[in-house]
């Protein structure tokens, strides 16, 4: 049997954080730093992202790609499971506005360093703690891939669901990460904001 | 997150593999490659969506240069400067400024390129208004090309280029083939078989085969970014190993699997 070595090592780290929305200082005691688990879902998006699905056989003679999804909400919820590949939805996913989303676009992307991409999100006072649930024990979250709009620049494999012309549904509770983590509870009140960064290192 | 990837080549005549050929190993997967693949996961831009419908058309009125899209709903003077996506049809598909507020039900379009427009799709082409020019990304290069050589570098991450790349054909010299047969042994890999059964007879009766690259590229229907002709590209995956001496007959097949 073919033994396979570790040829690319990619390297998540995963910041949480409050941060104090008047001194943008963050909050004491809320950091959460560690390493996270991408995910079988990932890893099957990986996989088909890197290759086509057929040379010059666009309409045009351009190449088709299987996918056109990369790094683009970001989820949290109050629940919590062993941070294994299996994970294929956050346990308790809350609905980060008032307009009843479950995900929420990542803010930025950039590039830290050569061979390294870190995503950011700053989740606002009125974001996650919204009407009704003032006070959110977070202690998981998730990070997800799509594109938009599908119908024009997607994939073979890429589909629209929902109403955004997205290949996830933001208001479904469930969708599959490709990167989660999960870790002490914060607790999130319309006092704080919380800000969360991904950073991949390939 | 480990990705893992493994090589293998191996000679064969008349379907016959050629005893002693078999090449297993590991490979490196370069700078280059790392850098590809970061740029390749993530979205420059993400764009919002504001509202969308599957039923537009191209309607008549439009001036020079524009397209006049019908079939919509909700759209507003607001909508003037943001982006219209028309696509669903699998054919002409694209995201179009809106230069012009027509109707609630009707927008012009900027068409630069005149044609791109999926009129062939009237009345049942999706589309969705977005803020921006739809989610984009600065890297859209895919595994495409294998390119052999007959140098040797050592596999580490700062290789370049093949130590001496090999033309495959010549006349004019081309130093890249299309990745072969692609396939998923599991969900989470992607393996490639490719076969070169090129006689390879511009480099006389046999040719030391002792390197092999992988190169990313995209072709937009009317050219590659890569140039085939050029054997110094950059390679996302890397590997030599002992020479196999390929004669005329004989086809050189080289399997390269990625497992993430």
């Amino acid at each position: 049997m073919l033994k396979f070595r570790e040829d690319i090592h990619i390297e998540s780290n995963f910041l949480a954080r409050l941060i104090d929305p008047k001194t943008r200082k963050e909050v004491p005691g809320s950091r959460r730093e560690a390493h996270n688990v991408f995910t079988d879902t990932g890893r099957d998006w990986l996989a088909h992202l890197v290759v086509w699905a057929g040379l010059n056989t666009g309409p045009s003679g351009e190449d088709v790609a299987y996918t056109q999804r990369r790094l683009r909400w970001m989820g949290v919820g109050t629940g919590t499971q062993a941070e294994v590949e299996g994970v294929t939805s956050l346990v308790t996913p809350v609905e980060v506005d008032e307009s009843g989303n479950y995900l929420s676009p990542i803010q930025t992307s950039d590039f830290p360093a050569t061979k390294q991409v870190r995503v950011y999100k700053e989740f606002s006072t009125a974001e996650i703690s919204i009407s009704g649930s003032p006070v959110v024990p977070v202690t998981e979250a998730g990070l997800f891939v799509d594109v938009i709009p599908v119908s024009a620049i997607g994939g073979s494999e890429d589909s629209a669901v929902g109403s955004e012309d997205s290949t996830l549904n933001r208001q479904v509770a469930a969708n599959a990460p490709v990167a989660y983590k999960m870790f002490d509870v914060i607790n999130k009140t319309q006092d704080f904001a919380l800000e969360i960064r991904w950073e991949f290192r390939f | 997150m480990r990705v893992e990837s493994n090589f293998h080549a191996w000679l064969s005549e008349d379907g016959v593999v050629v005893p002693g050929s078999h090449r297993h190993g590991h490979n490196v997967f370069t700078d280059f490659g790392r850098e590809w693949l970061r740029d390749l996961v993530s979205w420059t831009l993400r764009t919002t969506y504001v509202q969308g419908g599957a039923a537009a058309t191209v309607i008549a009125g439009a001036g020079a240069g524009e397209k006049r899209i019908g079939g919509l709903t909700g759209m507003t003077s607001a909508s003037e400067g943001r982006y219209l996506s028309l696509g669903g049809s699998g054919d002409n598909d694209g995201v179009f400024l809106i230069s012009s507020f027509i109707s609630v039900n009707s927008v012009d379009v900027v068409d630069a390129s005149p044609g791109t427009i999926p009129d062939a799709n009237n009345s049942s082409i999706v589309w969705a208004e977005l803020e921006g020019p739809g989610d984009t990304t600065a890297e859209q290069r895919r595994l495409r090309w294998i390119g052999l050589g007959t140098g040797s570098a050592l596999e580490i991450t700062s290789v370049d280029q093949l130590a001496s790349p090999l033309s495959i054909t010549t006349g004019p010299d081309v130093f890249f083939k299309v990745l072969g047969t692609r396939t998923e042994p599991v969900i989470t890999a992607t393996k490639y078989v490719t076969a070169f059964a090129e006689t390879f007879a511009h480099h006389g009766a046999s040719v030391d085969i002792s390197e092999a690259a992988i190169f990313a590229d995209v072709h937009d229907g009317t050219s590659a970014l890569l140039d085939t002709a050029v054997g110094t590209n950059a390679p996302v995956a890397y590997k030599t190993f002992a020479p196999l001496n390929k004669l005329q007959a004989q086809t050189f097949t080289a399997t390269w699997e990625f497992r993430f």
